[in-house]
């Protein structure tokens, strides 16, 4: 017996488990403290296994279906990531957007007024509309395009809720 | 009247492909078929299990971790392999599972009667060794089951529970003489359990 444990144990082991232990062996057990230990637990160990065999395990069938489910799963979470990527670039963006135009129209008062101050010309002005028109498109095709994403990403129960069809 | 027919027929064959190429892209990747899962479920599903109750020492964590294993292994991307590196694999996705829920300090290791497994010739005496056992940590449990009921080798364990080769052996030689300890402390026994 060395530190940590003995090098006769794998034979133990052997024996123990083919059920066939030499005589010469049986002495090496009774004065070996590792290999004493080393049957104890063993015995011990696969008395518990043999216990065991008796309970009932969940039916192979439905791992498989849920095994199934979830790949699939995350077969459409990989496929509709760009999806829900321009989905996400949009919302982005229409807040900003947003943002922006709040700030603009709560200083609308001044823009006005300044108008009057400076006396703008019309090309000016001609200018700032066109800027104005371009601004609320963008942002209106950026919300399109979240509320379309949103939509299409929808689960089906919800979309059925909403009176529309199914996509699938 | 021919060119609108074509329209609509080209229109069908769309929906038709666009619908094939949606089925392809959501289509369950699995490593093995249905056949091929129900036999080799067959084979290890009740070592894992044994295993898992004992480690954790709940029934519920057990089932649960059952399941997540096969399904982990179900949608792996893994090379060719045969029975024994597949089962081997399995235990590794189900320790690392118990690993995951120690870290959460989740009930793990505590644990709970299991039903119907006091039925030998003397109960009594199975349940206050199993009561020793219970006393060992998940870790001491675990390297104890892998080593002398799966039969797995230091380097199996090692590669199996991500501890090191060396560390293995000094860990197992602990926790064996540590059971052996607490199952002589136990009265009334302990000729019975050493009788080879």
């Amino acid at each position: 017996m060395n530190d940590f444990g003995c090098g006769k144990e794998n034979q133990v082991l052997e024996a123990q488990r083919s059920d066939e232990i030499s005589p010469e062996l049986m002495n090496h057990v009774a004065t070996c403290a590792a290999c004493t230990d080393l049957v104890l637990v063993s015995k011990f160990l696969q008395s518990e296994a043999e216990n065991v065999r008796e309970a009932a395990l969940p039916d192979a069938g439905l791992v498989w279906r849920k095994a199934q489910l979830r790949s699939r799963h995350e077969a459409l979470a990989r496929a509709t990531w760009p999806i829900r990527f321009v989905g996400g670039v949009a919302a982005l963006a229409s807040v900003v957007v947003g943002l922006w135009l709040v700030f603009s129209v709560t200083e609308l008062p001044t823009w006005l007024s300044d108008i009057g101050n400076y006396g703008l010309q019309a090309e000016h002005l001609w200018r700032g509309y066109w800027a104005e028109v371009a601004l609320r498109g963008g942002a209106g095709i950026l919300l399109c395009a979240f509320l379309g994403s949103l939509y299409v990403l929808l689960p089906d129960n919800a979309r059925m809720r909403l009176g529309r069809p199914s996509l699938s | 009247m021919r060119a609108e027919t074509r329209i609509r027929a080209a229109r069908v064959e769309l929906v038709a492909e666009t619908s094939r190429s949606i089925d392809e892209a959501v289509e369950p990747r699995l490593i093995m078929d249905e056949d091929a899962f129900r036999r080799f479920y067959e084979r290890t599903a009740r070592p894992l299990f044994a295993y898992l109750l004992q480690v954790s020492g709940r029934r519920h964590i057990a089932d649960d971790l059952l399941q997540e294993s096969y399904c982990r292994l179900l949608s792996a991307k893994l090379p060719a392999m045969d029975e024994a590196q597949t089962k081997s694999y399995l235990f590794q996705i189900a320790n690392n599972l118990l690993r995951d829920r120690w870290r959460r300090s989740e009930d793990v290791g505590r644990t709970e009667p299991i039903e119907g497994s006091s039925s030998g010739p003397n109960p009594e005496l199975q349940t206050d060794m199993r009561r020793a056992f219970e006393q060992l940590k998940p870790r001491e449990r675990q390297l104890l089951w892998l080593a002398y009921v799966e039969g797995a080798n230091h380097k199996e364990i090692a590669d199996s529970t991500g501890l090191r080769t060396g560390s293995v052996k000094l860990l197992l030689f602990r926790a064996r003489r540590k059971l052996a300890d607490l199952l002589r402390c136990n009265p009334a026994d302990s000729k019975e359990k050493v009788n080879v």
